[in-house]
């Protein structure tokens, strides 16, 4: 793993001619050299082989402007090639700077290698702050329009609720300039007392690209995160979910969607740290694969000793479209006390064969039959999706993934 | 309209129909009665195209624009689309797929197929409320997932109004009357006769002749060992009710 770091040298130090590091980033550097990089044995990277996707020779993505048009339904904030490039916020409960990022107020780095990676770009950290309630969603827009292979982004956002706030907030990265470089974003949340976030996600990065989004969440007593993740493009498209409770009667539901096809690999690493008593989570993530392509589903439940008096569930299923394709389900749970209740579920499976005779018993082709009960499949996690506007947007997104590259045409 | 000639039939190299012959007219409607095991419902299955079924004999016409053509290279959903419909013994449960969405899919693919314009979820909802008041059901049925959380009867009042909103030539009801009481019978055999016409056709799959007395055929065959043994009209399903099928066989 040496020669990652070898390579990545080259660009922090081009980074760095931009904004001298800080002391603080110049340690996660130091650290990246000297922690042992994970290899197969490592429970996270089992099924993922690290050096195929990073052993190159990155360079800085560009600083781009690309103009994007959205209706006032959102407030935004878009990123083009990882950089800030546009915001438009009206509210007065939300507040947008770029800080440095050793900010005392800013989260401390968790130590995963990818979070690691991102912090030591040296880059600022865009921060947001909620004070209240927000009606209008946030719209946060990643745009790649470099073409470049080698091109390496890493975009950090932090956003903090204040006690009682309240945000919906899309995030929906994609690729426009055809480029498979390497997408490396993290997005830190802080919930406050009594506040409520909701979190959707749409990774639809290039189909070439190493794509991995590292979200981090930390939630204080009586604080409801909920998230949806659509995990559909990247050759490599990695999620990192992992939530800690800091306080009493907080609550996550995480609930996710992939869909894969061709030699692409999704992975979803969800961790859910139950340290506090009378804490509550619910995970619920559905995949379809086609083709050669591969997933990974790694649902962490963690329950500390003290912390009695947790509910906590877990359900993963998924539908192989292809004998080739290949998914690995592994639920972990790590429970240090009794009085809990947690519960965990996996399910893979094929397309049912009486069901597309049924449809094509009443004149659907083949093709057709199978993208309704691929939709069917997929709209368990689409539909409870409050704002129309969204659920029609993720929806599209998800149609759009689930046609492609099918075993036949779509109607 | 539909003729089979010297069908043989099977599944996992077994041989079920053993050399079948039969023609059905526009306007007709015939039972087929047999013990269990005799190869009803294979026959059923392999006129809709299963593909767990193989012909390894014979052929399948259906007259198609005017000509009689063998639909036996045709796909399940070709043969559908060019008017074949198989009411289900058991239908299955779609769950996830919407009843209405389902039905329209399959009607605009046969108007697709057809070369007519297709139509849009307003005037196909339209289209579809006509023919659930033409046969006394429940408009709740469109918004429910296709089959699924239905009861015995609601399953079977569904393959009913799929073969109204499709209008099939020839529909062939695989044991319609199993597990129905009464009502649902009645209902069913009533829906079933509203649909009759001249230019359509209906082959009823039964093991007995109560179905019958609410569908009247116009010819019944006594299948045994993959082939029709015996035909004759309507009083051929009284025999067989008061004497059994033994005296037939042997």
């Amino acid at each position: 793993m040496g020669q990652i770091i070898e390579n990545f040298k080259n660009i922090w130090a081009e980074a760095d001619r931009r904004l001298p590091p800080k002391d603080f980033v110049r340690q996660i550097r130091k650290d990246l050299e000297t922690i042992s990089w994970p290899s197969r044995d490592h429970e996270d990277f089992k099924y993922t082989s690290l050096s195929k996707h990073l052993a190159k020779n990155f360079t800085p993505s560009k600083n781009e402007t690309f103009k994007i048009e959205e209706d006032g339904h959102f407030q935004t904030i878009t990123f083009i090639n990882g950089h800030l490039s546009a915001h438009q916020l009206d509210s007065t409960n939300l507040k947008l700077s770029e800080v440095n990022p050793d900010s005392s107020f800013l989260k401390k780095p968790s130590k995963q290698i990818f979070s690691l990676l991102n912090w030591a770009g040296g880059n600022q950290t865009i921060h947001l702050e909620v004070t209240g309630p927000c009606p209008k969603p946030i719209l946060i827009t990643y745009i790649q329009v470099d073409g470049d292979p080698l091109s390496l982004s890493g975009p950090r956002i932090s956003v903090s609720l204040t006690p009682g706030a309240q945000a919906t907030i899309l995030e929906e990265s994609m690729d426009l300039g055809g480029g498979s470089g390497f997408v490396n974003k993290l997005f830190m949340a802080s919930l406050g007392e009594g506040s409520e976030l909701t979190h959707y996600r749409i990774q639809n990065d290039g189909k070439k690209t190493t794509s991995n989004c590292s979200n981090e969440i930390e939630v204080q007593k009586d604080a409801t995160y909920r998230t949806w993740n659509f995990n559909i493009g990247g050759l490599l498209g990695r999620e990192v979910c992992q939530v800690r409770f800091l306080g009493e009667q907080a609550t996550a539901h995480l609930k996710g969607l992939y869909l894969s096809n061709e030699n692409r690999q999704l992975d979803q690493h969800i961790e859910v740290y139950h340290d506090v008593k009378n804490t509550f989570s619910t995970q619920h993530f559905k995949g379809i694969l086609r083709d050669q392509s591969k997933a990974v589903f790694n649902g962490r439940i963690f329950v500390g000793k003290g912390a009695s008096g947790v509910d906590a569930k877990q359900l993963n299923n998924n539908l192989l479209l292809s004998s080739e394709a290949e998914v690995d389900t592994k639920p972990e749970l790590i429970i240090e006390n009794s009085d809990v209740k947690c519960s965990h579920g996996a399910t893979v499976g094929h397309l049912n064969p009486d069901q597309i005779f049924y449809l094509r018993a009443r004149g659907i082709p083949e093709a057709s039959a199978e993208e309704m009960i691929c939709r069917a499949f997929a709209e368990e996690i689409i539909l409870d999706i409050e704002d129309s506007i969204i659920r029609k947007r993720v929806a599209r997104a998800c149609a759009s993934a689930l046609n492609q590259g099918g075993p036949h045409a779509s109607v | 309209m539909f003729e089979i000639r010297n069908l043989h039939a099977g599944i996992d190299g077994k041989e079920v129909i053993k050399g079948l012959n039969l023609t059905v007219n526009p306007g007709e409607v015939h039972a087929i009665m047999g013990p269990n095991g005799s190869g009803k419902s294979t026959f059923s299955k392999v006129v809709a195209g299963h593909a767990d079924y193989e012909v390894s004999e014979g052929e399948v016409f259906l007259d198609i624009n005017f000509k009689m053509k063998n639909i036996l290279d045709l796909s399940p959903d070709e043969r559908a689309r060019h008017g074949v419909f198989l009411a289900f013994q058991y239908p299955t449960e779609v769950p996830g797929v919407n009843n209405l969405e389902f039905l329209r899919a399959a009607f605009n693919a046969a108007m697709r197929e057809q070369g007519i314009q297709e139509m849009d979820g307003e005037k196909f909802q339209e289209f579809v409320l006509k023919k659930i008041e033409f046969l006394g059901m429940k408009p709740d049925f469109l918004g429910r997932q296709v089959n699924a959380d239905f009861s015995g009867g609601e399953k079977k009042r569904n393959e009913v109004l799929q073969m109204a909103v499709l209008s099939p030539r020839l529909s062939i009801l695989d044991e319609i009357d199993s597990g129905l009481d009464v009502d649902s019978l009645k209902a069913v055999a009533d829906g079933v006769n509203r649909l009759k016409s001249k230019d359509n056709a209906f082959i009823l799959i039964t093991h007995y002749q109560r179905l019958l007395d609410y569908i009247v055929p116009d010819m019944v065959h006594i299948f045994n060992n993959g082939k029709i043994i015996k035909s004759g009209g309507k009083e051929l399903a009284l025999e067989v009710e008061s004497k059994g099928y033994d005296h037939l066989i042997n």
